[in-house]
């Protein structure tokens, strides 16, 4: 156990779990600002109710996105330290805007809007909502710059300074619309908005299947579907064909490890399914679709996509050794070198570059990544098809009664997450060994004077506190799935909340 | 003004917005183990729920300012002082969980509140205590433990900003409630007025003996100028609790943050980091800072922003202005 696996773990925890409450937080925010313009439009009880219903929901995800998120930017500082000092003049100012742009504007208004739902005028609470909304959108947005940068990174020029080298800015927008910006940017929001449909859907349908607040269920239900079926469809196209695109031209070793394909192939197939064997390096009893990767990811059913081995090849030639950021030689020298002495690498020995190819070869996954992959393909496959099915059945005027269906909706509410947290892994495990494309691996970005002990210490410090806050939450949630909806006058299945819980103030 | 020092300046405003704002978050939740009645606790903490998470923007900001700004002072202080920074992490953390989810287990769930709220203030007032005497550190890297943190001067600053924030906090509810409530509240603040005066004229003779350099440099007229201004403020805040002048009692401790920062910064310019073993070791805010590029970039719109943001969080405040009300939480 060394401090760069245990700070690798640390932070897999804490981002994975802060990963936990963001798209729920971002999708309900989102949701949440539809109910309320509903509610707006409308003008009746059952959207009204709602919407101050599922506020309170975006409430409960919020407070665990807040100080999870506080902790990631400890992490960078305390974990991190020299991948700080590499970049941090690039990589900090999103973070800075994100608080000053984003956070600031979503957490001021969701003070305002779930304490204000009942003494502040209906308008109010809708601008609220908005807001919300807005910051948690520019929130994602200034957080992917950063997180994008260091995936495709652009317009910096590495320089040697009396601090080291480092990375700095040569022009603040393109590093911001860096290529994979968009499309990662798109599909990640969408993945949230998804999450939010489906949870208000989810909770819709319980109250359905137990007869309880009929009325607001069925408006959960309604809206919930129709957007969860959109933004499924969205996710798939264009969102997620556009993130592969540029995947394949900028990380070609995430795209095979991701296909699982070893060898470079022309007209390369797409691997619908089969069972990774990593010792032969093949897929076994692949079930495949012929040509149909060289077209997804190059848009020609004959492009060469290159084989894992080739790919490694590739990033270090091309995008390490060639890369045409740095002041000189010298500087692009030092780099290089000590990515590879991080590697026990000798830079002099005349095998150094193809055994750095084998280090870049080896260190991403393919079986996880392959099947990492294949669960969020699969499950946003899975999400068009439950939400194309809701929509029809909604049309037909069949779906609240179709017990079976909301039944599903219920039991399958954890996979949105499964979803993300595979995204997440894809994408992120993806690009190991990096922490910057081409510039920056874990080994040299993790900070040189912690302890294995300081580390296990906080490690296990952030295992314990983060149950005992999952439990808590698990709590709240239930407690509000309990409590439902204020009352619609005129709906008989309305039970308004048992009164102790609104003895004794404070929340 | 170069970049690198407006950028500095800028960083006070953000911190002591943080502790003008979560200030009194930090004190009132400092003290609710004074205050025996479950009632009176959930009022005091219904007067700061609706705005709570707005405050903290200013030190997520004050933070990524840091990083953003001076990335290897960043690294520097976050990896050396590991164990102290997560331990801060974590108190934030069971803070916002402690506050949010009180509903159950409230007595538990309010101590907790309270312990890590003075934990919070003590801590980031012993940091900046570090700040101000400097460290034990070379070209070698840093010579000391977890506990070299913990040395008289820091603990003095630490106490200071813990008395401080809780004579704000006690402010802050004199201003939000009546009746007994109010009168025990406007005692803490007198109490906690005192303690705080004691602990500034302290931190200064501290100043003197521990750290000499940021010593001479508040002696500078502009360095007096601020003192002076700040001493006046806490006096004429001490006779206004007395007169019962609540509004204009919290505008002074307000304010008052801000200027103190303000006077820490001015005193450790241009020096982030000076080591207390080696006097030629001293790191300076444009030797750690960012690429010219960075700092120009982004300070424009930072500052438009904080602008901004001022002005709405001052609208939400007065939204939801006046007396507080024995109000449901949102759970």
């Amino acid at each position: 156990m060394d401090p760069v696996l245990l700070s690798r773990i640390q932070f897999a925890l804490t981002a994975g779990y802060h990963w936990l409450f963001v798209p729920a937080s971002i999708g309900m925010g989102f949701m949440v600002f539809l109910l309320w313009t509903m509610a707006a439009i409308t003008n009746e009880e059952q959207w009204h109710k709602a919407a101050k219903f599922f506020s309170k929901w975006l409430g409960v995800f919020f407070v665990l996105g807040v100080p999870t998120g506080i902790v990631m930017e400890f992490e960078f500082g305390a974990n991190w330290a020299n991948y700080s000092t590499f970049v941090g003049s690039i990589f900090g100012p999103p973070l800075m805007l994100e608080g000053l742009f984003a956070f600031a504007l979503e957490s001021t208004f969701l003070g305002v809007l779930l304490f204000g739902m009942d003494r502040l005028p209906r308008v109010i609470s809708w601008i609220s909502a908005f807001f919300v909304s807005l910051g948690s959108a520019l929130s994602g947005l200034w957080i992917l710059i950063a997180n994008s940068w260091q995936q495709t990174p652009s317009a910096y020029i590495v320089r040697n300074t009396p601090l080291g080298p480092r990375a700095e800015l040569t022009n603040f927008m393109k590093a911001v619309f860096n290529p994979i910006l968009v499309s990662e940017y798109t599909h990640t929001i969408n993945a949230g908005i998804i999450t939010g449909a489906y949870i208000v859907v989810a909770v819709g349908a319980y109250y359905l299947l137990k007869k309880r607040h009929v009325q607001v269920a069925r408006s959960a239900v309604a809206i919930g579907i129709v957007v969860l079926a959109i933004s499924s469809v969205i996710q798939l196209y264009p969102t997620g064909h556009e993130e592969g695109r540029v995947v394949a031209q900028y990380q070609p070793t995430k795209l095979a490890a991701d296909e699982g394909l070893y060898h470079t192939t022309v007209g390369a197939p797409m691997v619908v399914f089969g069972i990774v064997d990593e010792k032969n390096q093949e897929i076994k009893y692949a079930i495949e679709i012929p040509k149909m990767l060289s077209w997804l990811a190059f848009g020609n059913w004959n492009a060469k996509v290159l084989g894992l081995h080739d790919a490694a090849e590739y990033v270090w030639y091309q995008q390490v050794l060639n890369n045409p950021n740095y002041a000189n030689e010298k500087v692009k020298k030092e780099v290089v070198d000590s990515i590879m002495k991080a590697y026990g690498i000798n830079p002099n020995d005349p095998n150094a570059n193809q055994k750095m190819v084998q280090v870049l070869e080896k260190s991403v996954p393919v079986a996880f990544m392959f099947y990492a992959y294949r669960v969020m393909v699969g499950l946003g496959t899975l999400f068009i098809l439950i939400g194309g099915l809701g929509v029809l059945l909604l049309l037909l005027g069949k779906l609240y009664d179709a017990r079976w269906f909301l039944k599903v909706l219920v039991v399958t509410v954890p996979l949105p997450w499964l979803a993300s947290e595979a995204g997440w892994f894809t994408h992120e495990v993806g690009r190991q060994p990096w922490m910057v494309w081409g510039m920056v691996t874990v080994k040299n970005g993790v900070s040189q004077n912690i302890s294995t002990a300081s580390v296990l210490t906080t490690l296990i410090g952030f295992v314990v506190v983060y149950t005992i806050l999952f439990y808590i939450w698990l709590y709240f949630v239930k407690k509000l799935i309990k409590e439902g909806p204020e009352p619609v006058e005129g709906d008989p299945t309305a039970k308004p909340a048992p009164a102790v819980s609104a003895a004794g103030g404070g929340q | 003004m170069d970049y690198a020092t407006a950028w500095f300046y800028f960083s006070a405003f953000l911190l002591g917005m943080y502790l003008a704002f979560d200030g009194f978050d930090l004190g009132l939740g400092s003290l609710l183990p004074f205050v025996k009645n479950q009632k009176d606790r959930d009022l005091l903490v219904n007067t700061m729920a609706p705005v709570w998470d707005g405050n903290e923007v200013w030190f997520i900001s004050w933070g990524a300012g840091l990083f953003a700004m001076w990335p290897a002072l960043y690294a520097v202080l976050f990896s050396t002082f590991y164990l102290a920074v997560w331990f801060l992490a974590f108190m934030f953390v069971f803070r916002a969980v402690s506050f949010e989810f009180r509903t159950k287990y409230k007595k538990t769930w309010d101590y907790l509140f309270a312990t890590v709220s003075a934990l919070i203030a003590l801590v980031l007032g012993v940091i900046v205590g570090n700040l101000i005497e400097g460290i034990p550190i070379d070209a070698s890297g840093f010579h000391g433990s977890l506990l070299t943190l913990f040395r008289p001067f820091p603990l003095i600053v630490g106490l200071f900003v813990l008395f401080a924030v809780m004579w704000h906090g006690a402010n802050w509810a004199v201003y939000k409630t009546t009746g007994k409530l109010q009168e025990q509240m406007r005692r803490y603040a007198l109490s906690f007025w005192v303690l705080t005066v004691i602990f500034l004229l302290l931190t200064v003779v501290g100043m003197k003996i521990w750290a000499p350099l940021r010593f001479q440099r508040a002696l500078t007229p502009g360095g007096l100028t601020l003192t002076l201004i700040i001493l006046i403020a806490a006096l004429l805040d001490g006779y206004l609790i007395k007169k019962g002048a609540e509004k204009a009692a919290f505008y002074i401790s307000w304010l008052a943050f801000p200027l103190v920062v303000y006077l820490v910064y001015y005193s450790m310019y241009p020096y982030w980091i000076i080591s207390t073993t080696d006097p030629n070791f001293k790191l300076s805010i444009h030797a750690l800072a960012a690429s010219p590029l960075t700092l120009q970039a982004v300070l424009g719109v930072s500052v438009v922003l904080a602008i901004i943001i001022m002005s709405y969080t001052l609208y939400v405040y007065k939204m939801f202005g006046g007396k507080a009300t024995e109000a449901e939480g949102y759970y």
